[in-house]
């Protein structure tokens, strides 16, 4: 499965492509494609591209748990939703709110 | 120290506003990402994995209490409270947002600095000693020099868009303490056969995928014919730099490819046209860049020797921290004092701000105002009274910076790896935690040991050249960490060798200590550090050692 990820402009922290369309910075409200909606994730992508909000943009690989948490496969992308794994910092924060309001 | 004249205070101040300009343009949706990314790498902004990150130049290594404050201040104030010093002798800030940065850029141009040519295609901040101007065995202080190359080389209309970076270090010391034969021109200083000083020159150096040794193009170049000489040397280079291939852009590949004899012949033709015209630095000019960097007002010191013996018993981590964090110095009852950014269990090269307040206050009142960051991610207090020693050290332990262990394995270089670096294959910083945790009651034993860790085959973190190196790779979707032995940095540049299969990360420390076991079982004495045993017994004792 797919999700689609960026780093939004002002905050450059990493966000996703939600159900709803926002952008936010959490992993499991994440919209997924599944292997056979290529084209609907090649579209979302494409459109993603042409925000001027977004940089970075890419459709990353992810699982889904038996309990129904989504999972980044490659450790960069479990690093990029969780911050870096050492110095207990938190994530880089959206500026003002939760989302990219588009 | 310099200072900046008119012509470099109103350079920087319209940077500082253009970017600005730039920034609210992307903002406001005027300059897309495709455009605004040249104009920010410019500015030496970049995007990391989780945010924007910035590198400020710190010209060769040096600053003053009040630049270190302003530092400080920006970490305070924009980021999260630290920064992080880096191999090429700058500072690098991991959460700056977009929209702060002109501001952060206010800041550090009120203090002379920027962050101007610390990214792109131009030629990088020059990096030196960081005992320029104070070690014991220097022929001749590179600052001045130094300085002459930033200025002739920042904004260069020729060579701001050679073929690849261009990154140029320079000693003044016969002890290479600045890796100058891993640039793309190192600098040494030489004397010829009158007595007089000047420099050899060095070309064609490099880490990254394909490390090599510089190559000496020339024997000696006199002070006012350095400027033309480089000039040569980058002409040559933009002229048949290879720009098809990333990958085989770098100086070093195009020495490699066409031989330093032919580099040589060009460089020397295109030297002979512009030898006499207005790069030749009259001396004048460089007697008045030197008093830039005067001596400080030394006083005769009845303190000239610290008993070390004494305190082993008593103190025993403040006789470490003398062994091993004092460097000799030129003047007799003054020592350089090396502050360790690697505590045990820390990350390599980071401070706090309340850190790098403490340490601007120590240099202000201890070392004559003046600082250096070292390429091998520590500070510098170049100039310490040996009688002030006691009071600076007691400092330090009061802001967790008394980590007694310049030189030795825990003194670990390490790039920022996957934790941070967008370009990464595997993490850096967790591995050099775990070796310096492992390994810090035994440091001692092992004596002088370099360490130096990447997370990517670009080798920022110089692994090629440790003693032992590791180098993450990313195989079949895990980290898998290469190690190198018998690489080493100095005037003895080598570049190490693979021992063989990577190990996982949860092996690294492990591995090593069976390398470890294998050095102190040969060693002929103690007295034999690692690197030596490595030359004398060669790769096959370690690999047996690590592969049975
Ligand atoms: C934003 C993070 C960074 C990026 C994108 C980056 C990128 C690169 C790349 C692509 C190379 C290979 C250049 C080549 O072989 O042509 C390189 C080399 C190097 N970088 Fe970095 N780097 C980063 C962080 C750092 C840091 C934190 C340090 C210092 C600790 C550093 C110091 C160096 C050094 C010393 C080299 C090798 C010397 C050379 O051959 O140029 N870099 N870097
Ligand atoms: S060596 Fe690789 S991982 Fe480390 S900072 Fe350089 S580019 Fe990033």
């Amino acid at each position: 499965m797919n999700a689609i990820t960026a780093n939004e402009l002002i905050s450059g922290a990493v966000v996703y492509l939600y159900e709803t369309g926002e952008f936010g910075v959490d992993l499991q409200k994440a919209k997924l494609f599944g292997a056979d909606e290529q084209d609907v994730r090649d579209a979302s992508l494409e459109k993603t591209l042409k925000n001027p909000r977004l940089v970075s943009v890419e459709a990353i690989a992810v699982e889904v748990s038996e309990t129904g948490t989504v999972w980044a496969n490659r450790l960069r992308e479990q690093i990029r939703a969780n911050g870096p794994t050492v110095g207990g910092f938190a994530r880089q924060t959206l500026e003002g709110a939760d989302h990219v309001s588009l | 120290m310099y200072r900046y004249d008119e012509f470099d205070a109103a350079f920087v101040r319209q940077r500082t506003e253009q970017f600005s300009h730039q920034v609210q343009r992307r903002l406001s949706g005027e300059l897309t990402e495709e455009q605004f990314r040249p104009l920010r790498l410019m500015n030496g902004l970049y995007l990391q994995l989780h945010a924007y990150m910035l590198r400020v130049a710190v010209p060769y290594g040096t600053l003053n209490s009040t630049q270190m404050r302003k530092l400080a201040h920006i970490a305070r104030t924009y980021d999260r409270g630290y920064g992080h010093f880096t191999t090429r002798q700058n500072i690098q800030y991991n959460w700056p947002k977009l929209k702060d940065v002109p501001a952060i850029l206010e800041e550090l141009a009120s203090v002379e600095m920027h962050a101007i040519q610390t990214s792109g295609n131009c030629i990088r901040n020059v990096t030196t000693d960081q005992f320029a101007g104070a070690a014991g065995d220097e022929i001749i202080d590179p600052r001045p020099v130094a300085e002459i190359i930033r200025q002739w080389s920042s904004l260069h209309p020729e060579f701001s868009y050679l073929p690849r970076k261009f990154k140029i270090a320079i000693t003044g010391a016969p002890q290479d303490r600045a890796a100058v034969k891993f640039h793309d021109i190192g600098l040494m200083a030489a004397t010829n056969d009158a007595g007089d000083v000047g420099w050899r020159v060095f070309v064609g150096g490099g880490l990254g995928r394909t490390p090599m040794v510089a190559k000496e193009i020339s024997d000696y170049v006199p002070h006012e014919y350095l400027l033309p000489y480089l000039e040569a040397i980058l002409r040559v280079y933009n002229m048949y730099g290879r720009r098809d291939n990333k990958y085989k852009a770098r100086i070093k590949i195009l020495v490699h490819e066409t031989g330093i004899e032919t580099i040589r012949e060009q460089v020397e033709a295109e030297f002979a046209e512009i030898k006499e015209g207005v790069l030749k630095l009259p001396q004048g000019e460089l007697t008045r860049i030197t008093e830039y960097f005067a001596e400080p007002a030394f006083e005769p010191q009845t303190d000239t020797k610290i008993d070390i013996a004494q305190f082993e018993a008593t103190d025993s981590a403040y006789a470490r921290f003398l062994k091993h964090n004092l460097h000799p110095h030129a003047k007799e009852g003054y020592t350089s004092v090396t502050i360790s950014l690697k505590p045990i269990g820390g990350v390599p090269g980071d401070a706090t701000d309340s850190q790098m307040e403490a340490v601007a206050d120590l240099a202000e009142q201890y070392s004559f105002d003046e600082l250096r960051v070292s390429h091998e991610q520590n500070l510098v207090l170049p100039h310490v009274a040996i009688k002030d020693v006691r009071t600076v050290y007691d400092a330090l332990v009061a802001n967790k910076l008394q980590e007694g262990n310049a030189g030795l394995i825990s003194d670990i270089i390490a790039c920022p790896g996957l934790d941070y670096c967008a370009l990464a294959n595997a993490r850096s910083i967790p591995i050099a935690q775990a070796i310096s945790e492992k390994f810090a009651d035994r440091e001692e034993e092992f004596g002088e040991l370099k360490l130096k860790i990447s997370g990517c085959i670009n080798a920022c973190g110089h692994h090629h050249v440790g003693h032992i190196g590791i180098l993450g790779v990313e195989k079949k979707g895990t980290e898998l960490y290469q190690i190198t032995v018998g690489g080493d940095a100095t005037e003895h540049a080598t570049v190490g060798s693979i021992l063989g299969r990577g190990v996982t990360a949860e092996e690294v420390p492990g591995a090593l200590e069976k390398l470890l076991d294998r050095y102190m079982a040969e060693r002929q004495s103690a007295d034999e550090t690692f690197i030596q045993a490595y030359r004398r017994l060669g790769d096959a004792p370690f690999k047996e050692a690590l592969y049975g």
